[in-house]
């Protein structure tokens, strides 16, 4: 296997987790933890095979998947911003909604509890292409690309980024200067929620069509990567590259003799207790109940 | 203390009246209602009568009825465990994998417990099957205590690691070679099925695991009010601070919450391996834990509000095999997601739990 395939399946991999881990960021930089990640990757997903088998372009499958993405943002901000639910059982609700709505979907539009029908993605992107060009060719590259350079610029120069990090820092501080916590929190979710919507997109369109269960946890290993990432994009994204390294490498190295693959499946879950671990120690213990 | 403790009792809901009590469920009820109805109308079939093959299916014939009462069984048990955690101050989002870590002790160890009376064994698979659970649930609870790594994310990423291990270990020799399950456990090492005494259920999978269910209920209910360890637990579980400066003993209520709850978690083993197949197989029993915290959330650790919840859920589980013909069964998860969105919008007590670990 030469290190150009694997390059090729990390990239592939990243996407899911680097959308997902930056829309987390969004929310998690207001004060909201997205447990919802998860149903978002899982609906948008899905939105993103329906959009483009419905209007024949992957352009609309990548739009539908976005909109998902900001409506489950909606619902999710309506409970925890606007109805004082805690964003844990909010999220939890997302993330059963998408689980069961998915299939549900699935069974009425395309009589199947599997799979949608195949899907082209972008027609442009070919196996012919060598690794690099077909990142270089791959919109969701350059939406990664933007998405990742705007955030860390958003955060220190808007006006809406500022009142972000506020509202997650000190809300009661941005309170009393007369910032509206609810509404910006509100804001963020349904923001963050979108950019993680481009992760289902990009799943389904890496697997040519929508799959039950796909999303298979790497919402939650999103979750992790903006922990350990502490909420900062360049450092999550690094997570998230780490975490595509080690899905990779179970493809890269399945069917080999040696370690057996269902051990490779356990890989990214324990890499990311690992990761809790180290950066919980250099972080230092002062986090005590007792 | 004892003034304080009794105080954090009163708020939980024992002076509210019935109505107060009941409007909060009620609601959640009549959405996931609407709801239900609105999505069988999608699907062009009427909602009332798919509600009546459900009502055929799960209470028309004895049957239907012992098998809503052998899904409600494990849900009463995990719901039990997300509530005694929920009192300390946690959410245990890591259900299914304490249940599957149990299961899986159970199975693996448990052909090993051949030649033991059963009188001695069972208890023995029992105790296994809480250590299972509670395992599963350390993670977290070292997570929090150690690294200060919120336990919702720990307890999510459990479910998934320990699904991958057992994966590994049933290929690595501890299951029967070329299958997904382990070797049949030994005849006295199981929970009778109800059906030997009560021919009328003849053919559902109910066993007298379901009374090992109820009666972890009825115990946590009574020490709940009795115990006075139980309370002051509470009372660390809505007012860390105050439980704090009276000094209780914070670091083993927490220790608790994740420990007890993971082991109770792992009872519900009891019901499917110990009380249904007699062996363990890979996915026995998952996926139940969003049921569980909807029948949680709904019955608060309340006697009867749970056994009904749980009824109600068991009913929805086993119905949705009679619906799918016509409608997806899945539609019910959504059902449940809209239920545990309505509670958590009116129950303030539920909501109030905003503590955020990192």
């Amino acid at each position: 296997v030469g290190s150009e395939s694997l390059y090729g399946q990390v990239v592939r991999m990243v996407y899911p987790y680097a959308f997902c881990a930056l829309g987390g960021l969004v929310s998690e930089r207001a004060g909201v933890m997205h447990v919802g990640l998860e149903g978002i990757l899982l609906g948008s997903a899905l939105a993103a095979a329906v959009g483009s088998l419905a209007l024949g372009s992957a352009w609309a499958g990548l739009a539908a998947g976005v909109t998902l993405g900001a409506l489950f943002g909606v619902i999710h901000a309506e409970l925890c911003a606007k109805r004082n639910v805690n964003p844990i059982l909010s999220g939890l609700a997302i993330n059963l909604l998408a689980l069961g709505g998915t299939r549900s979907v699935l069974r009425g539009f395309y009589h199947s509890s599997a799979n949608s029908p195949s899907i082209a993605g972008f027609s442009w992107l070919r196996d012919s292409h060598s690794a690099l060009g077909a990142t270089l060719l791959d919109p969701l590259f350059w939406l990664l690309l933007l998405v990742a350079l705007a955030l860390p610029w958003g955060f220190a120069r808007t006006r809406f980024g500022l009142a972000v990090r506020g509202v997650g820092e000190a809300p009661q501080a941005a309170e009393v200067l007369g910032l509206q916590v609810p509404q910006i929190r509100y804001r963020a979710i349904v923001l963050g929620s979108a950019i993680a919507g481009l992760g289902g997109v990009a799943l389904a369109f890496d697997a040519k069509q929508f799959q039950s269960q796909m999303s298979a946890g790497k919402g939650f290993i999103a979750l992790i990567a903006v922990l350990i990432g502490r909420m900062l994009p360049g450092r999550v994204l690094v997570a998230c590259v780490l975490f595509a390294v080690l899905d990779a490498l179970q493809v890269v190295f399945q069917g080999r003799p040696g370690i057996p693959t269902e051990l490779y499946a356990s890989l990214p879950y324990l890499a990311a207790l690992l990761a809790l671990a180290i950066a919980g120690m250099r972080r230092g213990t002062q986090h005590t109940d007792g | 203390m004892t003034a304080s403790a009794n105080g954090a009792r009163s708020s939980e809901g024992a002076r509210e009246s019935f109505a107060q009590r009941a409007r909060g469920p009620g609601m959640a009820l009549l959405a996931g209602y609407l709801v239900f109805a609105l999505l069988v109308i999608a699907y062009g079939q009427s909602p009332r009568t798919i509600l009546g093959l459900l009502f055929e299916g799960t209470l028309g014939s004895s049957y239907g009825f012992g098998q809503v009462l052998f899904k409600a069984a494990p849900l009463l048990l995990l719901s039990c465990a997300f509530e005694f955690a929920r009192r300390g101050g946690i959410f245990n989002l890591g259900l299914d994998g304490q249940l599957a870590l149990g299961s899986f002790a159970v199975g693996v160890v448990g052909t090993r417990l051949a030649g033991i009376p059963s009188l001695m064994a069972l208890p023995a698979a029992l105790l296994l099957a809480a250590c299972g659970g509670a395992l599963s649930a350390a993670v977290p609870w070292i997570f929090r205590q150690r690294f200060g790594a919120p336990e919702v994310v720990t307890g999510l990423l459990m479910n998934r690691l320990v699904e991958a291990l057992i994966s590994y270990g049933l290929g690595a020799g501890l299951g029967l070679p070329g299958t997904v399950r382990t070797a049949d456990l030994p005849v006295g090492l199981r929970f009778a099925r109800l059906d030997t005494w009560l021919p009328a259920l003849r053919g559902s999978a109910v066993s007298t695991a379901l009374l090992l269910s109820v009666a972890v209920l009825l115990l946590l209910a009574w020490l709940a009010r009795n115990l006075r360890w139980f309370r002051e637990y509470a009372l660390f579980g809505m007012q860390p601070k105050v439980a704090r400066t009276l000094q209780l003993p914070t670091k083993q209520f927490i220790a608790a919450a994740f420990l007890v709850s993971g082991a109770i978690a792992g009872l519900g083993s009891a019901v499917s391996v110990l009380g249904y197949k007699g062996y363990f197989e890979q996915g026995l029993g998952a996926g139940a834990g969003f049921s569980a915290i909807a029948v949680s959330m709904l019955g608060k650790g309340r006697v009867l509000p749970t056994l009904l919840a749980g009824l109600l859920f068991g009913a929805l589980e086993q119905g949705g095999l009679a619906v799918n013909a016509y409608v997806p069964k899945e539609l019910f998860q959504v059902v449940t997601a809209v239920v545990i969105a309505s509670v958590a919008i009116s129950d303030g007590a539920l909501s109030r739990m905003t503590r955020r670990a990192a």
